[in-house]
């Protein structure tokens, strides 16, 4: 029989409502609807938690700070309010949630998901993700190793969340920024709470529901339709989870023995998958918006638990949308004045519901929020077995192993392909202008990119011919008056260095340089502007049948992704053919460029040359040749550098410390952009190579942005007179190195 | 449901859907290839062709005056409904889609068709697309198989079918799939059955259920 619900009461735990707001508020509003006599209270931990001052609650427990809580007296208290009949409590606070979950165990009042289908949902595994037909997206630790963070940024186009195990993500969009975002989220998070994943493309939407002691009660989809800039849900249509949706959620919380509300948050790609990306143990916080579509999801968990009743109401609407309020504070519950913290105002004390505070509290994880991936343990080159000790430092050497395989490989591909249009790789000599790379080059018969006169002299004598020789880039102007002979191609990087181009003739194929809005490029021909398209063609129209024409893009591919240096390719395929049925020319040259990270050259680029040959072919069948230009994809694996560690720091509170080497980024000038693998030698002896963690390298000279390396650990405990050799110290680690901090001038 | 005598002035405003005439020159056939590039470039991110949303980036919408040429359409500062949606369904076909011209009545408050009604009259031109609170659009359709979506470029965004039997902003009230005289299929919007090339009511059967009547 259904009980009367004057006496009901219930405590709702996180009801801060900012532009990241927790679910208090929205739960209270629910069950005030449905239960218009119970006792509401509203628990949080600062006067400043917003919610606490919002009528809907009859009453108000504040709690001091987690920092300042003891928690047994805490957990203690709570058992107490749950020991009154017709009592139960709900925490919309995902760390609380935990705690809970450990500390006060399976009560039947207590409306969160026990501790075991917590782990299951836990971030970022999401373990339970195929049970519900979803896949999640690529993630690693913070702490794996640079190198491994670098390779997800690529292969993702350096669209990557650094996210916490409970709360924040910050987008990182290139190296520098992932650092500093998880240096961020340290400030917050312990290291070990921190994971870095891969950005899903597609609709954000979400299934909400609430289930008790492993029943499905009710389960929504809500489809987002407004979110804020911080990508929280603004406004939204609700409709019924689709049956499949919801048996699929009825059968994981049967597994899971589910108690409480929950929130998963997909993304829905273009093939109609769809990408977990969040499980939260708990009611989202537009969950009025829900009950405002006639599914009143808290009431139904509340009437389950305490054995009541409640009329559903009908929906008002199928869509909800999210407004700011203002509320009066209440008299007992002053806010104090703000204070200045540094060049700015922050509100004085705590943060209302400082969920960081209690991680730290119940101490580090016992596991972290993800494994480090293991993989086969990292070989120590073969040049280690005859490694002597260099007498000063720092100091960079040469190995061209790596290189030759590369090389190996690429001609092994080349022959694979087609033999038309023929595919000609062309060394880029400003990436790193070395003999060697050159003499196996030309071996192979393969030719040069130059961009500069001087280039293209150093090119001449290294033995190639004019006719291998690509010339690209804005200084193109220098070029007629250099040559007796004309180059190849040549790409002109304006409509005014192609008309000059054309008048000079100083190349046998006049190239043009396509910039595209795909891509931040201050390269290029923009096509998008008309006038630009109408002069480009104009002037192929013109020289038609006298002279033959190319088209090139160029754009690092480690810095914009696979996925996106592909979008280039289709534009620039597309640009072309818009060309020549404006113009009746046709293209005899396809240019790709270069800026292959010397992975992705080999994982993405050589095996998939012969699909890019036939698209090319397809697109554009005028072409007859078509130019790639590796640069640091052969040369960056070239060399090492040698440094020494001048001073070992100790530690900090949280245990970070770092050495100082005698190197520093005037020696490795890209260690900003980069992570490299780095070997620690003592006494000419190999320890190991460094793996991820939480120390740093700083080089020697007194600029700030002088950090080699960070996020790494050590083999062993590093010494004074340590040697630390840094892979991938040529291509333009070694090209852009400089003279500073050593008395030299480079115009003296 | 739309009255059927105003239903009868909008589609007599619109007997044929917008067209932008082609010289058969240089001057159009360039401007095609160049609309194209510009295309790719804005919409096909991600190894995947995207709605053109660039289309109201580069053009204002307001009142134009026709007929307009496509060589003359990279100058335009603006282009009406029908401008757009002739440009959107071109690209579409250009992206080798197929698209259709879909001509609507929608339903706006009286006081928003009032403002527009005295926009085109201060261009000295004839609002004759507004009667009363039903205002005559146009829009790209594009088909997939027998499914039929509707791409607004005015609006930049995805039509879908009225939800609520009542007065929603921006209600479609009926819709004109334009296909060629020949073609006599019925094709689904969004779960709903569509007959081609004439009219259609969008009502509420007595269920609450959407469905079609013959104008």
């Amino acid at each position: 029989m259904a009980q009367p619900t004057t006496d009901l009461r219930v405590y709702i735990s996180g009801v801060h409502s900012d532009a990241d707001p927790s679910p208090g508020i929205g739960i209270a509003r629910s069950l005030r609807d449905a239960f218009p006599g119970a006792l509401l209270a509203a628990i949080d931990c600062s006067v400043q938690s917003s919610g606490l001052h919002h009528p809907v609650f009859d009453r108000v427990l504040l709690q001091p700070p987690w920092s300042e809580m003891d928690l047994a007296t805490y957990a203690s208290q709570i058992r107490q309010h749950l020991d009154q009949p017709n009592t139960c409590y709900i925490s919309g606070l995902d760390v609380e949630v935990s705690w809970l979950a450990r500390i006060v165990g399976e009560h039947s009042r207590l409306l969160i998901p026990n501790h075991a289908a917590q782990q299951a949902v836990g971030k970022p595994a999401l373990s339970c993700a195929p049970s519900i037909g979803m896949r999640t997206p690529e993630f690693l630790p913070a702490l794996a190793h640079p190198t491994d963070l670098h390779a997800l940024g690529r292969r993702s186009g350096w669209r990557l969340w650094v996210k916490g195990k409970y709360h924040e993500a910050y987008a990182a969009r290139g190296y520098g920024d992932l650092q500093r975002q998880i240096n961020a989220l340290q400030a917050h998070w312990p290291l070990e709470d921190i994971f870095v994943q891969e950005h899903v493309l597609g609709l954000e939407r979400s299934v909400v529901f609430a289930a008790y002691e492993g029943r499905l009660l009710q389960a929504v989809e809500v489809e987002k339709r407004q979110v804020t800039p911080r990508g929280k849900t603004w406004a939204a249509a609700v409709t019924p989870a689709p049956s499949e949706v919801r048996g699929r959620i009825a059968a994981l919380c049967a597994e899971l023995r589910w108690t409480g509300g929950g929130e998963m948050e997909f993304v829905r790609d273009d093939a109609d998958e769809d990408w977990l990306i969040d499980f939260n143990p708990r009611f989202p916080a537009y969950i009025y918006g829900v009950t405002l579509c006639g599914h009143n999801l808290p009431a139904c968990l509340v009437a389950r638990a305490l054995g009541v009743e409640f009329a559903p109401r009908p929906g008002a609407a199928r869509q909800f949308i999210r407004v700011v309020q203002e509320l009066p504070v209440r008299r007992e519950l002053p806010l104090p004045r703000m204070v200045m913290t540094g060049d700015r105002f922050a509100s004085a004390g705590k943060h209302p519901s400082f969920q960081p505070a209690l991680v730290r509290r119940i101490g580090k994880s016992s596991h972290h929020a993800s494994p480090i991936p293991g993989g086969p343990s990292l070989a120590v080159p073969e040049f280690l077995a005859n490694y002597q000790s260099p007498p000063s430092t720092p100091l960079r050497f040469r190995d061209y192993s790596a290189a030759e395989d590369s090389m190996r490989r690429l001609a092994r591909a080349l022959e694979s392909c087609s033999a038309q249009p023929a595919i000609i790789p062309a060394l880029s000599v400003k990436t790193d202008p070395e003999a060697e790379l050159a003499r196996a080059f030309l071996a192979r018969g393969w030719w040069a990119e130059v961009i500069s006169v001087r280039e293209l002299d150093w090119a001449r004598r290294q033995g190639f011919e004019a006719s291998q020789i690509v010339f690209n880039g804005p200084a193109l102007v220098e070029l007629p008056s250099s040559v007796g002979r004309p180059v190849a191609v040549a790409f002109a990087d304006s409509v005014e260095a192609f008309e000059a181009l054309l008048e000079s003739q100083a190349s046998e194929v006049m190239g043009l340089r396509l910039r595209s809005n795909a891509v931040t490029s201050r390269f290029g021909v923009d096509l998008t502007d008309a006038r630009a398209f109408n002069r480009v063609a104009h002037c192929l129209r013109q020289h038609d049948g006298r002279l033959r024409f190319g088209i090139h893009m160029h754009f690092a591919s480690d810095v914009c992704g696979p996925l996106r240096w592909n979008d280039l390719v289709e534009h620039t395929l597309v640009w072309a053919d818009s060309l020549a049925r404006a113009s009746g020319a046709a293209f005899s040259v396809f240019d790709i460029g270069g800026g292959w990270h010397p992975d992705g050259f080999l994982d993405q680029l050589i095996p998939n040359l012969p699909t890019l040959q036939s698209r090319i072919a397809r697109a554009l069948p005028s072409v007859s040749t078509i130019l790639l230009e590796p640069g640091k994809a052969v040369a960056a694996d070239t060399a090492w550098l040698v440094t020494r560690v001048i001073e070992v720091r100790p530690g900090d509170v949280h245990g970070a410390s770092e050495v100082v080497v005698d190197a520093s980024i005037a020696d490795l000038p890209m260690a900003g952009l980069y992570a490299h693998r780095v070997l620690h030698l003592r006494n000419g002896r190999c320890l190991g190579w460094l793996t991820g963690g939480s120390k740093r390298v700083l080089g020697s000279i007194c600029m700030e942005t002088d950090i080699l390396a960070q996020g790494v650990e050590f083999p062993q405990a590093p010494e004074v007179g340590d040697e630390l050799l840094f892979s991938s110290a040529g291509g333009y680690n070694a090209s852009m190195a400089w003279h500073f901090a050593s008395g030299v001038s480079r115009d003296s | 449901m739309i009255p059927s005598a105003a239903l009868r002035q909008i589609a007599a405003y619109g007997i044929v859907p917008s067209t932008i005439s082609n010289h058969g020159q240089p001057c159009c056939t360039g401007t095609l290839a160049w609309m194209r590039g510009v295309d790719a470039s804005n919409s096909y991110r991600d190894g995947h062709w995207h709605p053109p949303t660039w289309l109201r980036k580069q053009y204002e919408w307001g009142p134009v005056a026709w007929p307009l040429h496509w060589c003359s359409v990279p100058d335009m500062k603006k282009l009406d409904c029908g401008g757009l949606a002739a440009v959107a369904v071109e690209l579409y076909r250009l992206r080798g889609q197929a698209a259709v011209p879909v001509q609507l009545a929608l339903r706006y408050p009286e006081h928003a068709a009032e403002q527009w009604s005295r926009m085109w009259e201060r261009h000295g031109l004839n609002p004759s697309w507004i009667t009363g609170e039903f205002c005559y659009h146009e829009v790209c359709g594009v088909v997939e198989g027998e499914e039929l979506l509707l791409w607004d470029p005015t609006e930049s965004r995805w039509l879908d079918p009225p939800v609520f039997p009542n007065e929603a902003f921006a209600s479609v009230m009926a819709l004109n799939v334009v296909v060629p005289s020949s073609d006599h299929r019925t094709i689904r919007w969004r779960g709903i059955p569509i007959p081609c090339g004439v009219w259609q009511s969008l009502v509420f059967d007595a269920e609450g259920r959407l469905t079609t009547a013959c104008t």
